[in-house]
């Protein structure tokens, strides 16, 4: 696994959080990582529900007014059923450290979807590090994010 | 029940343990491909799958890719597609109650093959339990697309 040296420095990101109530406290812990690492955070209202908080990350990410986006709900399902629908995204629900990493190298995944359910708020915090400290491979697997790009075009 | 399943060249070997399983569970599986290990494009089985269980050709699909996240969204950007992407039985019972997913997403590099099958017969043992939050939440997700994308003749 790859160490925390940010070699993204320089590169600082518009990045979105959505957040469902109960896990607010996580979501600061991440913004304030983020914001360490000098990324401009932007909070989605957490007084609406997930499928709201959802399209509203979802809108942003295709209309690219933020670079990328993390949602926090339980099971990290719907918020991956939903702004998978908007063109320009490509969601990675993550639940190991080989999936933070592996899904912007081979995806350029734009929206992370956390499961506060199913993962500790100690791993989530360090999936989130090794997404945010990885880069996009680009190559042959440019093919692959090309296709899924041609699949939607300007919906929603 | 009716199924579709398809992996990308690098989940081939689980592919095919869970359609043999399928099959001696009594389950008609239809195997979208691919067929090999030979390199290939998770987009064209994740969209074929999707699309058969979009066009209610088969009950319910499942797609394995390296992570599940690249076939996922392959699944989910096929209008009329509900795919959640698990890694524990427990997650693709609560997709199928609370969403009705009709596909799930699983990586071979993430779970083993134990696993793996224990996650199918979850997903295949779970019935959707209506309610009528759902239901609005599933008629949105289904909206989200607005023209049939199924059979896509992939330009790559």
């Amino acid at each position: 696994m790859k160490s925390f040296v940010r070699r993204n420095i320089g590169i600082f990101m518009k990045i979105m959080i959505g957040c469902v109530k109960p896990f607010q406290k996580l979501q600061q812990q991440i913004a304030a990582y983020l914001s360490d690492c000098g990324h401009e955070v932007i909070f989605v209202k957490t007084d609406q529900n997930i499928t709201a908080i959802a399209h509203e990350v979802g809108r942003n990410v295709s209309e690219k007014i933020v670079d990328r986006a993390i949602i926090i709900d339980d099971f990290a399902q719907l918020p991956f059923m939903i702004t998978t629908k908007y063109p320009h995204t490509m969601v990675a629900p993550i639940f190991n450290e080989y999936s933070a990493e592996l899904t912007i190298e081979h995806n350029n995944t734009n929206i992370i979807c956390l499961g506060a359910a199913l993962i500790s708020p100690i791993l989530t915090l360090e999936l989130v590090k090794i997404y945010f400290n990885s880069n996009f491979d680009g190559g042959r697997h440019l093919v692959r994010t090309d296709m899924i790009a041609s699949m939607i075009k300007g919906e929603c | 029940m009716k199924l579709a399943i398809g992996c990308d060249h690098i989940a081939f070997n689980l592919k095919e343990l869970v359609k043999q399983h399928l099959t001696t569970l009594g389950h008609e599986v239809v195997d979208c491909g691919t067929y090999n290990q030979e390199r290939t494009h998770y987009p064209i089985f994740g969209n074929k799958v999707a699309s058969l269980v979009a066009k209610k050709e088969v009950d319910r699909g499942i797609v394995i890719c390296g992570t599940g996240i690249g076939i996922g969204n392959a699944a989910n950007k096929t209008k009329k597609i509900r795919c959640a992407l698990v890694n524990q039985p427990f997650a693709a019972v609560n997709a199928v109650e609370k969403y009705n997913a009709n596909v799930i997403a699983m990586g071979t590099m993430v779970v083993g093959r134990g696993l793996a099958i224990k996650i199918t017969e979850a997903y295949l043992g779970a019935t959707y339990k209506p309610t009528a939050t759902a239901t609005a939440i599933i008629a949105d997700i289904d909206n989200l697309i607005k023209t049939d994308n199924y059979d896509i003749d992939f330009k790559y």
